[in-house]
């Protein structure tokens, strides 16, 4: 009898380390995958010429960084013209290679522009359109607006047609809301924060 | 009588070599195919369509079942593959140089950076243009935020 107890209890033991050891550990492809970027859309337009990606219907960006959702997403990506500008220019600054001029050039041209510039190339600008929300994850604040607008360059992010940030202090609504990512500092024009139900003008709204 | 039958012999030659040359959606399959597409200004490759078995149907369109269209870039002469299109079947227009299907398609980077899936696409190529019309989903490594290092 207590032989067949001590079994029992064995068995129960094996189970419990067997349960306690399949339980999902985030592993480190786990973590890998939380970096990808993922949109999805109903329709998909690239147009390498014109350097122009439009993702349309009910698009959603999920970004380690932000989520964004919106009707209408286009990509324009830099033209070969302004990096093989970028790459003149370069060259002129250091004249340290003084080798024939044009053959180095187109090299260095089609070495900045990334194969399939479609996906995860040279991106200039990102242009949001219609129903557009935008969610930070760092902060957990969210705008929403007719139409946002990124310049990768400057890395400025303005949202403008009945822009709203909804942040912990309340909500803030203006004309454009400008927010950029280098500084940090949120801008709006026009603007007026409505905490609570009441409505507080506020002339200098920098900062976040 | 010889003269008629002779003549008769002929038009059922010509009938026969007719018939013989219509071309049926069973008839004149190939297999391993390859569509090459060059540019015109320097005679480089840009792009190609292969595919497991290649089935011709009326107005110059091919059924390619297997198919895998690479288009490439140069970095001076270097080429270097910057497409991969793949879908189970799809029909490529000979004339027009247009590749097209209803069904799942798959794109990716050569480097893995990126993958875009879908249903129903269309791909010219020249010039190059792809629409994908269904259910897009687009899996990037490197992330979205550009400058993130």
């Amino acid at each position: 009898m207590k032989n067949r107890t001590k079994l029992v209890m064995l068995f129960c033991s094996i189970c419990l380390i067997q349960v306690v050891s399949g339980v999902e550990k985030p592993s480190k492809t786990d973590s890998k995958q939380v970096k990808k970027t993922i949109i999805t859309g109903e329709r998909f337009t690239f147009n390498p010429l014109k350097n122009f990606a439009t993702y349309e219907g009910d698009v959603v960006v999920i970004d380690p960084q932000m989520d964004l959702l919106c009707n209408k997403l286009t990509i324009y990506f830099d033209s070969k013209k302004e990096v093989s500008k970028e790459a003149t220019s370069l060259k002129q600054n250091t004249k340290e290679g003084q080798t024939t001029g044009k053959e180095n050039v187109s090299v260095k041209k089609d070495s900045k522009v990334a194969p399939m510039v479609g996906l995860g190339g040279n991106v200039g600008s990102i242009i949001a359109e219609g129903d557009v929300e935008i969610i930070n994850k760092k902060d957990k604040t969210r705008a929403i607006g007719g139409h946002a607008h990124y310049t990768a360059k400057t890395e400025i992010l303005t949202l403008t047609i009945n822009p709203k940030l909804f942040t912990k202090q309340g909500v803030l609504l203006g004309r454009t809301i400008i927010y950029s990512r280098k500084t940090g500092e949120l801008s709006a024009t026009q603007a007026v924060l409505e905490s609570d139900g009441v409505k507080a003008p506020q002339k200098k709204p920098n900062g976040k | 009588m010889d003269i008629v039958s002779s003549k008769n012999l002929i038009v059922v030659i010509l009938l026969g070599n007719w018939v013989g040359g219509q071309v049926l959606p069973s008839q004149g399959v190939q297999k391993k195919i390859k569509f090459p597409e060059y540019d015109r200004k320097n005679g480089r490759i840009v792009s190609l369509l292969t595919g497991d078995k290649a089935v011709p149907y009326n107005n110059g369109l091919i059924l390619v079942e297997g198919a895998r269209m690479e288009t490439y870039k140069y970095e001076g002469i270097k080429k270097n593959v910057d497409l991969i299109i793949e879908a189970p079947a799809c029909f490529f227009d000979l004339r027009n140089r247009i590749a097209s299907s209803g069904g799942a398609m798959k794109v990716y980077r050569s480097d893995g950076q990126a993958m875009l899936e879908g249903r129903g696409f269309m791909w010219q190529h020249n010039p190059g243009f792809l629409i994908i019309s269904n259910n897009v989903k687009t899996v990037m490594n490197q992330g979205f935020s550009i400058n993130e290092k």
